[in-house]
């Protein structure tokens, strides 16, 4: 299992501050940070990668997708971090099928629009996660043809069967849980009992939100680590 | 560089131009390379250098850095002191509203960034980024002026090889920096026109190789610029001087006069030894010149030759920035 946390709200945060908490979130072990922001989440990535080594660092695109100029920032934030980099689609980023069709093939290496972009990701493949609320995940799956999966919120053993039986196996799941002791101990019993459709997928991630918005935490100056580790 | 009482003034130094780019013969792999400029710019920082300067090309195969905000980031973010600028970034090529989101989203890292903007010219760039190449010299001027919204005039630099950029800077009030393209002579001309009409900074670039005594790049360095001219350089080239050529460009013939010429060291390497190199520093300053960027990146040659390896005999020769 890999634990990460998020989603991290970072518009307006200070880069002084953005770089300080992803290498306390580094230091604390996690696998993962998700980065969300109202602007441009890549520049917040590109500061998250010059400071830390070994995390991987999820975006978060919730606007209208401009698949060239996404594209290349993408890669070069994937090389920038020796291919830690992971992309998630917001609700806005997923209106239109067709720019999420032509980000994912400039991704690819595939022409797009008369050209290729270069250089390629530092990984064979990017992944790309499609979030998903309430609605129908095999919908978003199919539609948008993800490669990487879903992303979904779930709380309980009976949500993370449910949601796991929406789609296709082959689509990996990224669960985000809320971090109650409740959720986290029917998830461990869920990949524990049912190993064959979680143990099996390589790709799925599992992110842990904090319990307050690391925004709110940020704005109240609170210097202790909004982040526990879970054990 | 230290200074010290009694040594001749110089330009601050910048080294460049970081684009990340590898081809034949280079064994980087793309990622090495990106991986390679945190550890040359954290060197040229620990060294006392004034910036480095990175440069964007899009959609060539090579790996040509095309996205100058997310590196500028990321190198903002591993330094402390150090400037980081572009020369330049293609302002036409750009989204407006994202190039102004990408800046404020730096937030107190932007103080460090001279943003240099360029016309750019390959018609494959305009083509798969949907703009209107003809278009261009008005799409900079509608840009530049929002640029100047979220960046202070010192910070937005014209990077030009042509006269209307020198107009263009004198235009908008900001600093200009001339390119290794243009001839010495004329750069040195329209450094007087610049100085004589603006008191912004002033900066030059040129392709430099120092070493001990003055020689031509070793034999380690100069297989990787012939190769590059051979492969990839084409993309590169003008279209203008591309067309009525034919369909197979001369470069891709090892034996055209072409490719001789654009790796010959006479015509391409700005040799100096230590010596020299001060004493042009001290002469571009007493002309006017603030910036002395000194290209010595090219695709597989390390950053740490020429000037970089030279910084302590340079600052020897009675000069300090």
């Amino acid at each position: 299992m890999n634990l990460g946390c998020g989603p991290l709200d970072v518009n307006g945060v200070p880069p002084a501050e953005l770089a300080e908490t992803v290498a306390d979130i580094e230091g604390k072990l996690y696998d993962f940070v998700w980065l969300r922001s109202e602007s441009e989440p890549i520049i917040a990535g590109s500061v998250a990668v010059a400071r830390t080594r070994d995390l991987r660092i999820l975006v978060e695109l919730d606007r209208a997708l401009d698949p060239l100029r996404d594209a290349e920032d993408l890669c070069v934030l994937d090389q920038l971090s020796e291919g830690r980099i992971g992309l998630v689609l917001g609700a806005a980023a997923l209106e239109d099928a067709g720019l999420v069709a032509e980000l994912q093939g400039a991704l690819d290496g595939a022409r797009v629009r008369g050209v290729r972009v270069f250089p390629r990701p530092a990984q064979l493949a990017l992944p790309v996660f499609a979030e998903g609320g309430p609605g129908d995940l095999r919908a978003t799956a199919i539609s948008y043809d993800v490669r990487a999966g879903c992303l979904v919120q779930i709380g309980t053993e009976a949500e993370v069967v449910a949601r796991r039986e929406q789609i296709d196996k082959s689509t990996p799941l990224l669960l985000s849980i809320g971090d109650t002791l409740e959720a986290i101990t029917a998830l461990r019993s869920a990949m524990f009992l049912r190993d064959e459709l979680l143990i099996a997928e390589p790709h799925i991630r599992v992110t842990t939100m904090p319990p307050e918005g690391i925004a709110r935490r940020l704005e109240a100056s609170d210097k202790d680590s909004p982040f526990h580790r879970l054990e | 560089m230290s200074s010290a009482k009694g040594q001749r003034p110089i330009p601050k130094l910048g080294l460049g131009l970081v684009s990340l780019n590898t081809s034949p013969p280079c064994d980087f792999t793309w990622t090495a390379s990106h991986r390679r400029a945190f550890v040359d710019t954290r060197r040229a920082e620990a060294l006392g250098l004034e910036s480095v300067f990175l440069s964007e090309h899009h959609f060539v195969a090579d790996g040509y850095c095309p996205s100058l905000m997310v590196l500028a980031g990321s190198l903002l973010a591993a330094t402390e002191t150090l400037n980081i600028g572009t020369a330049a970034l293609l302002l036409p090529l750009a989204d407006g509203e994202r190039l102004a989101r990408q800046v404020r989203s730096l937030g107190s890292l932007v103080e460090r960034l001279r943003l240099g903007i360029a016309l750019g010219y390959r018609r494959e760039e305009f083509m798969g980024l949907n703009v209107e190449r003809r278009r261009r010299g008005k799409l900079m001027d509608a840009m530049l002026e929002e640029l100047l919204k979220v960046l202070e005039p010192e910070q937005v630099i014209i990077c030009t090889a042509s006269e209307p950029g020198l107009d263009r800077a004198l235009r908008f009030d900001v600093p200009m920096l001339i390119d290794s393209a243009v001839p010495m002579t004329r750069a040195l001309e329209w450094g007087d026109e610049f100085r004589a009409q603006s008191a912004h900074e002033l900066t030059l670039i040129r392709e430099c190789w120092v070493s001990d005594d003055g020689s031509a790049p070793p034999e380690a360095v100069a297989p990787h610029d012939f190769a590059f001219w051979q492969y990839i350089g084409w993309e590169y080239t003008p279209t203008w001087e591309k067309e009525g050529e034919g369909d197979i460009d001369p470069l891709l013939d090892p034996e055209s006069e072409r490719l001789q010429q654009a790796t010959s060291a006479e015509e391409k390497w700005f040799r100096q030894t230590p010596e020299d190199f001060a004493d042009f520093l001290a002469a571009i300053h007493a002309r006017g010149f603030d910036r002395m960027v000194a290209r010595i990146a090219w695709s597989g040659v390390p950053l740490d030759h020429s000037v970089m390896g030279h910084l302590a005999a340079i600052s020897e020769q009675g000069v300090a920035a």
